[in-house]
């Protein structure tokens, strides 16, 4: 196979984003001091002037200089304008595939795309910035050609790959590339976000960084000041700009809304899960299917309220910086919808609905434990006294701080479930925020069962699993019942039957044991 | 009621108790004696006397630490310390006043390693670490041998297994 670059379009994007983030320095060098020939905006200039000519340079260099190829079982990146760097990322190591489509890049008609590998650090990933969408289809086809390659070597000698997926996984057809579209937002679920997401309130850093970028400039204080005092001089204007200010608010929050999550699409096919969403920057990622390893249902007060909930998959590999929240499928769904959803993407996997409650002893654990919070809040209350108007003295707030955390303790108690049956655990706590946790026995790769002393006096314990993620998942349910626990212990360690031969299963615990 | 979850049978060396102590009795030493000297200054330089209260309360709640970690801790640590290792799963059961019980299976480990400090040395004992995907276990103070011996079989066991995704 032939190195290949990645399309001019890459100069495009970079110089966009050249521009975009000196357009500031140059509308004041050259703009707003046009007249000036002072020596200190004189030399800017230059400096200026030297320093785009160094990044234009760079850009063009390092686009001609970086190359690809793709291999039968990896991809070869070689970069770097003068010291030049080899990457070798052989695709067994790619966990996730997603796109993000920047508007620069949609006008050319380009796509970026982005591997995901389990590794850390900035080799985590492997970006093509700018492909054509034909030749990210063939990156992607030469990973799935890979895939399936492997999978019938692996149906070619029996158990060589039945690790994780079980024996069932050899004898399915290989997967057929059908996709199955899950979910499309319409209108009103579009219209619940924008409020649910109160994406409206974002209107105000947005004003405040503009207001700050402008304020480095001009004297904008001193304007304002005069401003706000013919405001405070008439009710009727002061009552127009608020409700101006309002209809404004809700628009960018719809507006902002809709560009995130208007177009939503949720497909999936026989290996793999697709999310896109975005109109326009366009984001899509793809997940393996047997790459996720649990799936979290987080459930705010505000959407308790309302019956919605949002879905979240626990996937291996990590997403870059602005793409973590694309795992979870649209936050804004209702409850029933978001637990069918998951059914839907994941047959191996079902949510429970009959959830054991805690023993009434839990309750007793809970409320007998060590107030740390409280007691350092009153502390500091104590020292601090707060002396306001209309806020109550210290020793109301410590009062009041108390019973908070000790009325979010019992809600904690009335909401925590668990279920341990089959090859599922699920665990639901929280006070107000309600969140469910929900794996299968092979994904967990580390269970932990511990007693404190308190929980041994009333016959409770804690059980923890983690997950495989980045960082790693690791969620713990307390005071559940000894013998719930030693159940769970007992089923993690019946992890992988087929693997215990008869004859093993009844030998005793085998160790070395230490003499000295 | 105590778990009844079938705990592995391997114990730490009992020289375990002297090293922890001694480690303990220089580190709570060291604490102390800052303290010491912080309070020493405060008083010399008369410094406000919150400052002064509050030095001698964690210097206090420091001494109590160091009187339960150098004559009490190590002994019953050291006297429930369990780890194992069968075909599937290495077990690790400690703790004092917490009791831990964590189940790794083997499949999941991707490295052992042995690891001697100074004091460690002196005695002969190793600390072993269990490293997973996403975390590691110790098992601190195991003789020579058995810190030897555990290591290869870990690394035997789990080399069985194909290399997990």
């Amino acid at each position: 196979m032939e190195n290949r670059r990645m399309h001019p379009g890459r100069i495009i994007l970079s110089l966009y984003e050249l521009i975009k983030n000196t357009a500031i320095v140059f509308i004041f060098l050259f703009i707003l001091r046009r007249g000036s020939e002072a020596g200190w905006v004189v030399a800017g200039r230059w400096i200026f002037i030297a320093a785009i000519t160094i990044s234009v340079l760079n850009i063009v260099l390092s686009w001609w200089r970086t190359t690809y190829r793709l291999e039968a079982d990896s991809v070869q990146i070689d970069s770097g304008v003068f010291s030049r760097k080899h990457r070798n990322v052989p695709f067994r190591r790619v966990q996730n595939v997603n796109r993000q489509v920047p508007a620069v890049l949609r006008l050319f008609g380009l796509t970026s795309l982005t591997l995901e590998t389990g590794a850390d650090g900035e080799d985590a990933s492997v970006k093509f910035l700018a492909v054509t969408k034909a030749e990210a289809a063939r990156i992607e086809e030469a990973l799935d050609g890979y895939r399936r390659e492997r999978m019938e070597a692996a149906r070619a000698v029996p158990g060589a790959e039945g690790m994780e997926g079980g024996a069932s996984e050899i004898q399915e057809p290989l997967p057929e590339n059908v996709r199955t579209v899950h979910f499309t937002p319409e209108l009103k679920d579009v219209l619940k976000a924008s409020f649910l997401s109160f994406s409206f309130i974002a209107l105000i850093p947005v004003l405040a960084t503009i207001y700050s970028n402008i304020d480095d400039f001009f004297d904008v204080e001193s304007q304002a000041e005069g401003f706000l005092s013919f405001l405070a001089g008439s009710g009727v204007v002061l009552g127009i700009t608020i409700a101006l200010f309002a209809v404004a608010a809700i628009a960018f929050g719809i507006i902002r809304t809709y560009l995130k999550y208007g177009r939503y699409e949720i497909s999936s096919d026989d290996e793999r899960i697709y999310i896109r969403r975005g109109v326009l920057t366009e984001q899509s990622l793809s997940v393996r299917k047997k790459n996720v390893q649990a799936v979290q249902i987080t459930e705010t007060p505000l959407k308790r309220l309302l019956g919605l909930a949002e879905a979240k998959l626990v996937t291996v590999g990590s997403f870059e910086d602005n793409l973590e929240d694309i795992s979870s499928l649209y936050p804004f769904l209702r409850k029933q919808r978001a637990v069918e959803l998951v059914g839907e993407l994941l047959p191996d996997i079902r949510v429970q609905d009959g959830m054991e409650r805690l023993p009434k002893a839990a309750l007793t654990v809970r409320m007998l434990r060590f107030p740390l919070t409280a007691v350092i809040g009153t502390v500091v209350l104590y020292f601090w006294r707060p002396d306001f108007s209309y806020i109550p003295d210290w020793p109301f707030l410590a009062a009041a701080l108390f019973a908070f955390i000790y009325l979010l303790r019992y809600f904690d108690y009335r909401n925590t479930r668990y279920a341990i049956s089959g090859p599922f655990v699920q665990f639901r706590k929280g006070g107000l925020w309600r969140e469910t946790f929900l794996s299968k026995r092979e994904k967990v790769i580390e269970a932990a069962v511990s007693q404190s002393w308190l929980q041994k006096r009333f016959g409770v314990a804690t059980v923890g699993t983690t997950n495989r993620a980045k960082p790693v998942h690791v969620e713990e349910l307390k005071d559940l019942p000894a013998a719930a626990a030693e159940q769970f212990d007992q089923w993690y360690t019946e992890r992988n039957p087929e693997l215990i031969r008869g004859d093993e299963e009844a030998a005793p615990w085998k160790t070395l044991q230490s003499e000295s | 009621m105590e778990l009844d979850i079938r705990e592995p049978e391997g114990r730490i060396s009992k020289k375990a108790v002297t090293v922890w102590r001694l480690s303990n009795t220089i580190g709570h030493g060291i604490t102390l004696l800052v303290f010491a000297g912080l309070i020493i200054a405060g008083n010399q330089f008369g410094w406000w006397d919150w400052a002064m209260t509050a030095l001698w309360i964690f210097g206090g709640l420091t001494a109590l630490s160091a009187v339960y970690s150098i004559f009490i801790e190590p002994v019953i640590l050291q006297r429930t310390w369990r780890y194992g290792a069968d075909e599937e799963f290495v077990k690790l059961r400690h703790g004092v006043i917490t009791v831990q019980h964590q189940t790794v299976p083997m499949t999941k480990v991707q490295y052992v390693g042995l690891e001697q400090g100074p004091l460690q040395r002196k005695f002969g004992l190793y600390t072993l670490t269990v490293g997973t995907m996403g975390s590691n276990h110790s098992i601190p103070a195991l003789p020579e041998q058995e810190a030897k011996e555990f290591r290869n079989r870990i690394s035997r066991l789990a080399k069985i297994r194909e290399e997990d995704e």
